[in-house]
């Protein structure tokens, strides 16, 4: 082997692409050739250096990767749901002296479609609660702080440790409601904000609830999570607490859609306060909609469309 | 040097849970997620390096495998297609990037997942002053040579040195030949040795 074949070939050397022969006529070549095997140990030593910049994704990186996924296909599932149903509703708004006479056999359709797609994998049968629970992971992350050598060959490490583990109760439990009253402030995932909320819905009648939801409402920086909780909140539209919350939705929150759901909400409370606040929004109001939303609403009341 | 890819699900009868899958099985699904999932992630990591855009190639990857597994003909191995679908939005996001000449080499990686050159950095900080300023170089100019690859030429060093995949492997998930999967590793270590020269 000469020397320009045998730079030719160190790239795949150091990637253990070459055979057997070929690897050992490199080997002899630069044994005997200091230049050759100045230019091996240099090919060496770029690609050590490459590999200290390697990136590990942490165990809590795979952790949220795996539940944003499981949120991501559940969410497939519902809109090609919703997608079918939308189909089937357009069609029939264009030919209307079909829906009654045809109304069986949509119903038989939807059936048929949800039997389909049972049998494909790719649209239903995955659910949710199969996947999420598959794909909760237990990876643990570790990392040495400090290491100490002893005598006798004794060491001691300071590991600092995140750990993941399952837990299983129901919401009454208190360590569950606790950890979820926890995920309801998670700043990095809103999905998993809006999946506790959906827990939690049926338990607003509690103040720990009540308070996580009232304060999300308010702070929470995604416009759906924010419309997930007024939902949850929407049967306790009569407790003050709530009302007073939903009022600041109105008059303050910056989605229109938050604000569309909370005046429809406030209206269906016959309260004097409700009537407060709908006058005060009439003073600066810009959305045509949320005036006259609110001028109904005040004239329904017999209440005045003025402040005093 | 990673386990090669191919390995990664041995222990389990992969085509028996590609079948139970096509057919509807969750659970079968989620273990073939389980058996890929790490690698998946660890190619987009590397190759974008930026976390929330290598979540969002994961799981858009794993979206077109749950959305096209019923097309899989096992005419290839599951792992070659599904890296195929990792690669191509990896590629395609790379382009992208290309074109908007967005610096993404200034920005800094999550502190949970720092690589190697920056934890050494961290450890012998206090003891060393100088051996971190050039550790602190080193890991730029490392960030900088990756940056100088093509996306390709990326493509083909991300996974033959980092992912410990083979040339004939890494031509087949590309679509590309041996031989120009070869080419392509060839150029990326010359790009990588003329950017890295003066620190070894």
């Amino acid at each position: 082997m000469n020397c320009e074949l045998a730079r030719q070939n160190m790239t795949l050397f150091v990637h253990g692409e070459l055979n057997f022969d070929e690897e050992e006529q490199l080997e002899r070549h630069t044994a005997s050739c200091p230049p050759c095997a100045r230019e091996l140990a240099l090919e060496r030593a770029v690609l050590d250096l490459a590999d200290a910049n390697r990136l590990e994704p942490s165990a809590a990186q795979l952790a949220t990767a795996r539940n944003a996924l499981a949120n991501r296909l559940a969410a497939e599932q519902a809109s090609w749901r919703r997608r079918l149903g939308a189909r089937l509703g357009e069609w029939f708004d264009f030919h209307p002296g079909l829906r009654w006479s045809l109304q069986p056999i949509a119903g038989l359709l939807l059936l048929g479609a949800g039997y389909w797609g049972g049998s494909q994998p790719s649209l239903q049968a995955f659910s949710k609660p199969v996947l999420q629970s598959r794909l909760e992971s237990t990876p643990s992350e570790r990392r040495v702080r400090f290491v100490k050598s002893g005598a006798g060959g004794q060491i001691e490490l300071l590991v600092d440790e995140i750990r993941q583990s399952k837990v299983r109760g129901t919401v009454e439990d208190s360590t569950i409601r606790e950890l979820l009253l926890i995920a309801t402030k998670d700043p990095d995932d809103a999905g998993l904000r809006a999946e506790v909320f959906d827990v939690l819905k049926g338990r607003t009648e509690a103040i720990d609830v009540r308070t996580a939801l009232i304060s999300s409402l308010e702070k929470d920086p995604s416009s759906e999570v924010r419309m997930k909780v007024l939902e949850s909140l929407r049967p306790y539209a009569a407790y003050p607490d709530v009302r007073l919350a939903m009022s600041k939705a109105l008059l303050d929150d910056t989605s229109s859609e938050v604000r569309i759901m909370a005046i429809d909400m406030l209206v269906s409370v016959d309260k004097p306060d409700v009537a407060g606040t709908l006058q005060k929004l009439l003073e600066n109001e810009p959305d045509q909609y949320l005036r006259q939303r609110s001028q109904a609403a005040l004239v329904a009341m017999k209440a005045s469309t003025n402040t005093f | 040097m990673a386990v090669p890819l191919a390995r990664a699900a041995t222990t389990l009868n992969e085509a028996d849970l590609i079948r139970r899958a096509q057919k509807g099985d969750g659970d079968a699904f989620a273990s073939l997620v389980e058996a890929y999932d790490n690698n998946v992630l660890r190619i987009a990591y590397n190759l974008l390096r930026n976390e929330e855009e290598a979540r969002d190639i994961y799981q858009e990857a794993f979206l077109r495998v749950f959305k096209n597994l019923d097309n899989f003909r096992f005419d290839c191995a599951f792992h070659t297609w599904l890296y195929r679908i990792v690669t191509n939005l990896c590629l395609d996001h790379l382009r992208r990037r290309k074109v908007r000449k967005e610096d993404y080499s200034a920005q800094r990686i999550d502190s949970a997942t720092t690589n190697a050159v920056e934890r050494v950095e961290e450890h012998r900080a206090s003891s060393d002053p100088q051996r971190h300023l050039i550790s602190k170089q080193l890991g730029e100019r490392i960030r900088q040579a990756l940056e100088s690859l093509s996306p390709r030429e990326r493509m083909v060093f991300e996974l033959r040195h980092y992912q410990g995949m083979r040339l004939r492997g890494i031509g087949e998930t590309l679509g590309t030949t041996e031989e120009a999967a070869k080419n392509c590793l060839f150029r990326a270590t010359q790009k990588m040795r003329a950017a890295l020269g003066d620190f070894v």
